[in-house]
């Protein structure tokens, strides 16, 4: 197999859902969240014969990328994308970052200003976020950077990531599953002592 | 001898200085990492860590030696492993 070098992504162009609903969605990104829409394309099925006619619009999202939809005619919405208040289906979101704690208490305010509750606002290791969910009950993060990511946090996850592969991997050639994070904590601190006893 | 290992990174500092104020034997930090341990048992409270409930949930992401014995919203105890 050719050495072929590995090629760069540049950040985000566009995030894309669908929707099936045209008017709220346009007024919560365009006037609640105040985002600009840059483009709209009105289009024509297109690929498979029952592809309908849809809009692809997008809305600013700064640094270059933008956040869109899809809103297909004549369709309704699939009884499997109906929103879920599920962490499996919350996992599915897009974190946008703000750049500043004070940028996020004014996302916070405006928010809260426009009557669109805000369900959390939460300090993790290495972004502080705020959530909410949008017309169409997808789940919107909005958050910055807390610290800038060292070298040790490349390490450190290399090593979070090896012992949970490992471990999952062994469980599962036996027909079973990991089913709590403490026997990751455990295999990694056995590989952490086998590093420090090398140090 | 259970052991916590506590990534040194800005975040669980609180913690590694609370472990530190508890008694417990804090070596380091090698290779990345400050050492935590005791002879039969390591106990800590959120609160007395300085971690909010998210950072708290993933304060033994260092990796520990032992057995958990305990984890809820606001103490963790580890015990040596049987």
């Amino acid at each position: 197999m050719p050495d072929i070098p590995s090629p760069r992504l540049m950040g985000v162009h566009h995030t894309a859902r669908p929707t099936w609903k045209l008017r709220e969605t346009v007024e919560f990104y365009r006037d609640v969240l105040g985002l600009p829409l840059v483009s709209c394309l009105m289009a024509k099925g297109w690929g498979p014969a029952d592809h309908p006619d849809f809009l692809h619009f997008f809305f600013d999202s700064g640094a270059g990328s933008t956040l869109a939809f899809f809103y297909y005619l004549g369709s309704e919405r699939p009884p499997e994308l109906e929103p879920i208040r599920t962490h499996t289906h919350r996992a599915t979101h897009t974190a946008w970052n703000c750049g500043t704690s004070e940028e996020l208490t004014l996302w916070q305010k405006r928010l809260e200003a426009k009557g669109w509750p805000v369900q959390y606002r939460i300090t993790h290791e290495i972004v502080e976020s705020i959530y909410f969910d949008d017309p169409n009950g997808y789940m919107i993060e909005i958050g910055f950077p807390v610290r800038d990511l060292v070298p040790l946090d490349a390490q450190d996850a290399a090593l979070s990531i090896e012992a949970a592969m490992e471990v999952d991997d062994r469980l599962r050639a036996k027909g079973s599953r990991p089913d709590s994070i403490a026997i990751f904590w455990e295999r990694k601190g056995e590989m952490v002592d086998a590093m420090m006893e090398a140090a | 001898m259970p052991r916590i290992y506590v990534a040194d990174l800005t975040e669980f500092l609180p913690m590694v200085q609370a472990c530190r104020q508890s008694g417990y034997q804090v070596d380091g930090p090698t290779k990345g990492y400050w050492r935590v341990q005791a002879d039969k048992e390591i106990t800590l409270v959120r609160k007395v860590c300085g971690l909010g409930p998210a950072l708290w949930n993933t304060s033994l992401a260092g990796g520990i030696r032992g057995k958990l014995a305990e984890f809820n919203r606001d103490r963790l105890v580890i015990r040596e492993a049987a």
